[in-house]
């Protein structure tokens, strides 16, 4: 099934301010969607919308075409799983699961055997065999997660929305129930749409990423795209460590403030810039600076290298030379990877296109560095 | 945790408590509930023996079967019971109101609620007597219609209700304040009905709350004294209370009758507060 958000705004009863600031979404049938973003960007009231628990004063939410704004939460068939689990205490695990079905109208509720067998087979499903007996709260906290699934996968819905359901557990079981979800998704048919701070879990689960600010959509993409072509800095910020470098553009050449770092051709106007790197995309050129760069840690190929500049020691992830030293003296950084941002935007372009590698490109794809 | 590093004494592990003057505050504890509690059953325990075994004996024999006394023992607990389960419905619609709904009059009806606390219980007793009786505001019309409430049991049981209910209330509003509305939410969205809502959801989550508001409402009524004697009518057999019979027959110098009564009162009490725990625990389990 697919979710259609059209212009939805919904507005804070008390003060007016727009907690959902206009936001329009497709939603493809069978896709599995992250929204991410901010604390307090309006990920929890977006979904709290879609599943008809909170009202929006402008827009149409619509589900498989058909606009559903008027439609009651329970009307809509849409699965909803909360943060906190929501389960029921005071009912075993397998009344909790079963609740959905029980509390359907005479004509169309499943026999009691009927109901006890789908119960049966979601516990299965969730691995959660021999539970069903239990009460929430002699669960570990995975487990009630997956009851809290497992409730709402009971009747049947089309489109699953999750908020934060992997808040409060640990990493190990949160990779582990993290794949186990994408592979659920895709048997059953689902239309995912999972809210997260993670932006790994996002990145590895999802096919599209929306990132929220202020109640608006930043940028919606896969997450490749949100990689190598970030709408803005904050998008950058939020997808990935970084590196921020202040410096001057002069001359179409911008100079990073700290010493030892190359400078880099730059074809925006002078001025004050601010250029952006990930760790992994800065490379160390021995011989052409003051810098030293001590070896913190091995990876693979790949080492994590402590480099002070001045008063300042940067981490740089890179390429190691064969030998693998510990100490690479006289190093000068190179960041022609990055990009460059002003005023929080990227800078643009005074006369494209620049002559001369390497360059920046301050919007669009960037020119790769050799390292990586 | 140290395995290889043997404990200085081995077998005793001496674990400070993390609560300050843990001590000095169970000493606190046992001197106040000795004092105020303890010490004034014992007494009313060990009274009715005071004159001897057997002349205490035979104050119980002679209790067993003294009709008045256990009549009025009856009427106290039938009444109290009755008053307390029927103060849970009102009780419930006035928490409801005071923590879900938005109705003007809120903080006034939420400082009404403790009223009963605070008039002398004579005087509430007095004003339901007026009221109630043949010639009241509701009593007038009501004998009309045959109903009778002054002078009958159902006047204890509505004095009582009165005295109980700011018990129900205040027992009932922060648990409901608390509830998860996320819980609520969730039975939603799997298709409930507002009132399958209400009833599979938010009832059983109340159930702990709703037996303690009535167990203390019980407690309450079982004592009350002042607010009942008007309205009861107080005719021996039928509308005299338990606490009513103590003064008479404290002021008849039966100090012994009075206090086997007052005993009889504490045990069946006892006994019922237990059952109400037991029930509570029974129906809590999940929940805390
Ligand atoms: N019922 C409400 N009344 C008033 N303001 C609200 C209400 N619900 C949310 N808000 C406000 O709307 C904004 C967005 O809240 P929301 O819960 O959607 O954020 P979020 O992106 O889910 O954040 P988090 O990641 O912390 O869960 C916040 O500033 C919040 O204070
Ligand atoms: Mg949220």
């Amino acid at each position: 099934m697919s979710v259609q958000l059209e212009q939805i705004t919904r507005r804070n009863p008390r003060n007016g301010r727009p907690i959902v600031d206009n936001v329009s979404l497709a939603v493809a049938s069978g896709s599995f969607t992250a929204l991410v973003g901010p604390s307090g960007a309006g990920k929890t009231s977006l979904l709290r919308i879609i599943a008809g628990l909170d009202p929006h004063q402008a827009g149409h939410v619509s589900i498989d075409g058909t606009r559903v704004d008027t439609l009651d939460a329970r009307a809509r068939n849409i699965g909803f799983v909360f943060q906190h689990y929501a389960l029921f205490a005071h009912m075993s695990v397998a009344a909790n699961i079963g609740f959905g079905l029980s509390v359907r109208p005479r004509g169309q509720r499943p026999r009691r055997d009927v109901i006890a067998r789908r119960v049966e087979d979601l516990l299965d499903l969730m691995q959660l065999s021999g539970l069903g007996g239990r009460y929430p709260h002699e669960l570990s906290g995975g487990q009630r997660q997956r009851v809290a699934l497992a409730r709402t996968l009971a009747t049947g819905p089309r489109v699953l929305l999750l908020d934060e359901p992997f808040g409060a557990l640990d990493p190990l079981v949160r990779r582990q129930i993290r794949g186990w979800l994408r592979s659920l998704h895709e048997r059953l048919g689902l239309t995912t749409i999972l809210v997260t701070h993670d932006r790994q879990e996002a990145a590895e689960l999802a096919d599209t990423v929306v990132l929220m600010r202020h109640g608006r959509i930043v940028q919606a993409g896969t997450p490749q795209a949100l990689e190598d072509t970030p709408a803005d800095p904050f998008t950058m910020a939020f997808t990935g460590d970084l590196v921020r470098l202040g410096g001057r553009v002069e001359n179409h050449v911008f100079t990073p403030d700290l010493p030892d770092i190359l400078p880099v051709t730059a074809p925006i106007a002078a001025g004050p810039a601010e250029l952006l790197v990930r760790p992994v995309d800065i490379a160390l050129r021995p011989g052409q600076g003051q810098a030293t760069a001590v070896l913190r840690q091995a990876r693979g190929p790949l080492g994590l290298y402590d480099v002070r500049l001045g008063t300042d020691t940067l981490q740089v992830e890179t390429l190691m030379p064969p030998d693998r030293p510990r100490i690479l003296p006289h190093c000068a950084l190179d960041v022609t990877a990055g990009r460059l941002a002003r005023d929080n935007a990227w800078a643009s372009v005074e006369t494209p296109p620049f002559p001369g590698p390497p360059s920046i490109h301050p919007t669009g794809e960037r020119i790769h560095a050799q390292h990586s | 945790m140290n395995p290889s590093r043997p404990s200085s004494f081995p077998g005793l592990r001496w674990q400070r408590d993390p609560l300050p003057g843990f001590g000095l505050g169970l000493g606190m504890t046992l001197f106040w509930l000795g004092t105020i509690v303890i010490l004034p059953m014992v007494a009313l325990v060990v009274r009715p023996w005071g004159e001897g075994l057997l002349s205490g004996l035979r104050a119980f024999a002679h209790a067993a079967h003294d009709g008045r006394m256990l009549a009025a023992i009856r009427v106290s607990f039938t009444s109290a019971l009755l008053a307390a389960v029927a103060d849970l419905v009102p009780g419930l619609l006035i928490a409801w109101a005071l923590v879900r709904s938005d109705i003007p009059a809120r903080r006034l009806i939420d400082m009404l609620v403790e009223l009963p606390f605070a008039l002398p219980t004579a005087v509430v007793g007095i004003t339901m007597a007026t009221l109630y009786g043949p010639n009241g505001w509701i009593g007038g019309p009501l004998a009309r219609w045959g109903g009778h409430v002054a002078f009958t049991q159902a006047g204890i049981v509505l004095a009582l209700m009165f005295i109980g209910l700011p018990f129900v209330v205040r027992t009932i509003a922060p648990v409901l304040r608390h509830l998860p509305r996320d819980v609520e939410e969730a039975a939603g969205i799997l298709g409930a009905s507002r009132l399958q809502v209400i009833t599979r959801v938010i009832l059983p989550a109340l159930y702990p709350a709703l037996v303690t508001a009535a167990g203390m409402a019980f407690a309450r009524g079982i004592g009350e004294y002042g607010s009942v004697i008007f309205i009861a009518g107080n005719q021996p057999y039928h509308t005299e209370i338990a606490p009513l019979l103590i003064v008479i027959r404290l002021q008849e110098y039966d100090t012994q009758g009075a206090t086997l009564i007052g005993f009889v009162l504490v045990g069946i009490s006892l006994l019922s507060l237990a059952g109400i725990g037991l029930l509570r625990r029974h129906l809590s389990y999940g929940t805390d």
